[in-house]
């Protein structure tokens, strides 16, 4: 797939992408809670930022919190989706989030991005993503949550003191994204599949494919450090 | 009724800088190295969180009832009396509660022997002198200090002193924002000089006292909830002697009013200088009050 190359040239590596979104990890909860009781947005698009964000708070995801900032891959990956997804459905309330937030400006970019990068893993997550107005958080649904007042507050200071005590640093999400193999990137990120298409990711060789992104954002940052 | 209370919507008017300051006081300096620089991440993931533990608060309390509880608890622990708990606003405890926490650094600094306040006050000055001169302005005739010495300047030690006796012990720096809040008496005295130099480091004293203060059980839910107070300053309605929220036409009729009687170019000539410097820290503390209210009427809009 030389397309990869090329967009890794023109724009942000992936990895590059990545640390940008985990540092934007809490602007995005934000972004989430308000769109969850946003009026102008049906209430299916307001269910799935729900969803979206129990699923990011949740200790049980894809990839376990345990893992510090490499744990938060597939929650930022998860909430691009979901802001594509909402987009679709609401385009004409997109264009409001679009002009207030850059992340939602340069979506289309990054879907883009995700979907070369990840192949096949990327239709899965889309379609993971569409189920989570099934989650539930503290026995409610996803659209009970949008729904209220009071719910969706108790919610936003539940996202706010998960966002509290992960370690934002740059540094040390840097860090982590470099020194991760890409394969465990991978792996992780498909551990919620089944099996056969778990083998399918591995015979895609996506992990192989990070190994240049991966490298390109060192580079990068091996460069700024030389600049200071 | 309490719009200048100890409340949840209050914290959201300290800038990012102090509720730093407030998480690095729970956290400590490593701790909040990863933060997200974000004023809801602090305090709904960070300051509310901790006083909910620290003062004890059931879980489905409300985010108003874990302020009021953790207030009331530092209150109870600097003997605050006299009050129906259930009854008062959290305005008023927390009134109660800054007094006794400059009585308490008050007695602090009587401490002191002579020589070591005469040390602290050498130290001060030469600091006060050395931030004015980066201003452009000289103390060398010593007026402003001089006059600060006699007319309370000793509380303004006893509070920055205080504060930085804290800062040192927890190896952490206040703000300037809680300085500003703690030194309310020096910006008068001093004037608008002093207001943008007493942030320079005065001599570190007292520290062993405080230490001895921290150590007790409770000691960072008090700190917290002092600093948080200090950060918030005092109730500027109050000034005018005016009720909260009430129309803003009220306040610029009363702020109009002060400055009709006590600006400089409307001052009698022949007054004595003590009156005059007396009108002076009117005129200012009316300025900071009117320039508070403002700032809150706009907030309450834009909510």
């Amino acid at each position: 797939m030389p397309r990869i190359e090329t967009i890794s040239q023109r724009e942000k590596t992936f990895f590059e992408s990545l640390r940008d979104w985990i540092l934007g990890f809490p602007q995005d909860t934000k972004i989430l809670i308000e769109m969850a009781g946003d009026n102008d947005l049906s209430m299916s698009s307001r269910s799935l930022a729900v969803g979206a964000l129990i699923y990011a708070i949740m200790p049980l995801d894809l990839i376990p919190d345990k893992f510090g900032v490499i744990g938060l891959v597939d929650d930022v990956i998860v909430i691009r989706i979901t802001l594509a997804i909402i987009r679709e459905i609401d385009p004409e309330r997109y264009v409001y989030y679009k002009g207030k937030y850059s992340q939602c400006a340069v979506l289309e970019k990054e879907i883009a991005l995700l979907r070369s990068t990840l192949g096949a893993l990327y239709s899965w997550l889309v379609a993971l993503v569409k189920g989570l107005r099934e989650k539930t958080f503290k026995k409610r649904t996803a659209e009970q949550i949008a729904q209220s007042p009071d719910l969706r507050e108790e919610l936003f200071d539940e996202t706010m003191e998960y966002v509290a005590n992960i370690n934002l640093d740059p540094e040390t999400v840097s860090r982590a994204l470099l020194t991760t193999p890409p394969e465990r990137i991978v792996h992780l990120l498909s551990s919620g599949l089944e099996d056969d298409q778990k083998r399918e990711v591995q015979q895609s060789k996506i992990a192989e494919k990070l190994a240049a992104p991966q490298a390109a954002f060192r580079k990068l940052l091996g460069k700024g450090n030389a600049r200071r | 009724m309490s719009c200048y209370g100890f409340n949840f919507r209050a914290l959201y008017r300290l800038d990012l800088e102090e509720l730093l300051e407030v998480a690095q006081l729970i956290r400590g300096k490593q701790g909040i190295a990863g933060l997200a620089r974000d004023k809801d991440v602090v305090i709904r993931g960070c300051i509310i969180p901790f006083l909910r533990k620290a003062a004890k608060v059931p879980k489905a309390a409300s985010k108003d009832e874990v302020m009021r509880q953790a207030l009331i608890r530092v209150a109870k622990h600097l003997k605050v009396e006299d009050v129906d708990w259930n009854q008062a606003t959290t305005e008023s405890i927390k009134l109660r509660v800054r007094r006794a926490f400059d009585e308490l650094l008050q007695r602090q600094l009587d401490k002191l022997s002579e020589d070591e306040r005469a040390r602290v006050l050498a130290e001060a000055r030469r600091e006060l002198a050395k931030g004015a001169a980066g201003l452009g302005i000289s103390l060398a005739g010593g007026g402003a200090v001089i006059a600060g010495e006699m007319s309370g300047f000793g509380i303004y030690l006893a509070t920055t002193t205080g504060l930085k006796a804290l800062s040192f012990a927890l190896g952490t720096t206040f703000s300037w924002g809680i300085y500003q809040g703690a030194t309310t008496l020096l910006g008068v005295i001093l004037g608008p000089v002093g207001w943008a130099i007493a942030g320079t480091s005065v001599l570190v004293t007292g520290a062993a006292a405080f230490n001895k203060w921290l150590k007790q059980r409770d000691s960072k839910l008090n700190l917290v909830v002092i600093s948080l107070i200090l950060a918030l300053g005092e109730n500027p309605f109050a000034f005018f002697g005016l009720t909260c929220g009430v129309p803003l036409q009220e306040v610029k009729t009363a702020y109009r009013a002060m400055m009709k009687t006590f600006h400089p170019d409307k001052i009698e000539p022949g007054l004595p200088q003590w009156v005059k410097d007396d009108f002076g820290e009117k005129l200012l503390r009316a300025q900071e009050a009117y320039n508070r209210i403002l700032n809150l009427q706009e907030e309450n809009n834009g909510a």
